[in-house]
């Protein structure tokens, strides 16, 4: 039996970006068709923002993700960083994933 | 595999992982590479704090769920900066709970195939200073600054300076293979032998 491994592609996905804590962070709100709200702290280099949020603001923004797997409608990615009250690893619906490329 | 220093270096000097300022000889150690503080340190908010900010008449037990919380509010609104010394230092008082950050930025790209641990040092821990409750895995893909959860269980105030002190160290492991992806076989859905 042959087995192939291959490395995850990256991606982005769809998110809301506000501050983090720390200067060189930010927060990151994945919404899910379920009504699960994935809250995440990320480095700022895995966001892509048109602007940087302000205090107290969200914004549209893409957050870099491995894609590990992808089926007709949905993808498993993992997150930069663990949410909040979950792990990295998430399945979100393909709508939300755009191809990176952005990233050498 | 525990990377020794010379491997450390040598994984650096190939690019295979990255760590900006990268770090000088001092740092290492014969199996670790020792961290240096960065400029922000943040403290939650204590309830009696948060009380005395609420309007005459209100009064609320805080829970937090994790499950529900709105970052960008919680974070505007219960954390606030470490005030720092006339010379940049922090002090941190016993029984305090703070959060800061390393200075180096740290990359370890998948295909490195190297993730790492965080691990106080033992001098600072005679001390009473604790760098990090729980979680100390930096996994493979990770890029950032590494957030260190600081207590002082000592009985002293500490003195916590940005840019010098050396605040943890950073314990380097080799995987067995790349992470995730999908595993491909010649034979899926094989429902028998031929």
């Amino acid at each position: 039996m042959k087995k192939k491994t291959s490395e995850s592609a990256t991606a982005l996905l769809k998110c809301k970006v506000s501050q983090g804590m720390f200067s060189h962070e930010r927060g990151v709100l994945v919404e899910l068709p379920d009504g699960r709200r994935i809250s995440a702290l990320v480095d700022k280099s895995s966001v892509l923002v048109s602007r940087d949020p302000r205090t107290g603001e969200e914004v549209d923004g893409r957050v870099k993700v491995s894609v590990l797997e992808t089926k007709k409608d949905s993808a498993l990615i993992d997150l930069p960083q663990p949410g909040l009250a979950e792990g990295p690893r998430l399945r979100v619906p393909k709508e939300l994933i755009e191809k990176n490329n952005r990233d050498s | 595999m525990i990377l020794s220093d010379r491997e450390i270096r040598e994984t650096l000097r190939q690019k295979k992982i990255l760590i900006d300022p990268l770090p000088t000889e001092e740092q290492y150690t014969t199996s670790a590479l020792d961290l240096i503080l960065g400029d922000e340190i943040f403290e939650l908010k204590t309830p009696e704090e948060l009380a005395r900010e609420e309007p005459r008449g209100v009064e609320r037990p805080i829970v937090v769920d994790p499950l529900h919380i709105d970052l960008k509010d919680f974070l505007r609104r219960y954390a606030k900066p470490l005030p720092q010394e006339p010379d940049g230092s922090f002090i941190l008082q016993p029984g305090k709970f703070v959060l800061g950050i390393t200075r180096e930025y740290l990359e370890l790209p998948r295909r490195s195939k190297i993730a790492a641990r965080v691990e106080g040092r033992s001098t600072l821990a005679r001390l009473g200073l604790v760098v990090h409750l729980t979680a100390p895995t930096i996994h493979a893909g990770f890029p950032g600054r590494i957030v260190l959860e600081m207590y002082n269980f000592g009985n002293y105030p500490l003195r916590l300076t940005p840019g010098k002190l050396a605040i943890c160290q950073l314990i380097f492991e080799r995987l067995g293979r790349i992470p995730g992806g999908p595993v491909r076989t010649t034979h899926a859905g094989q429902r028998s032998v031929r």
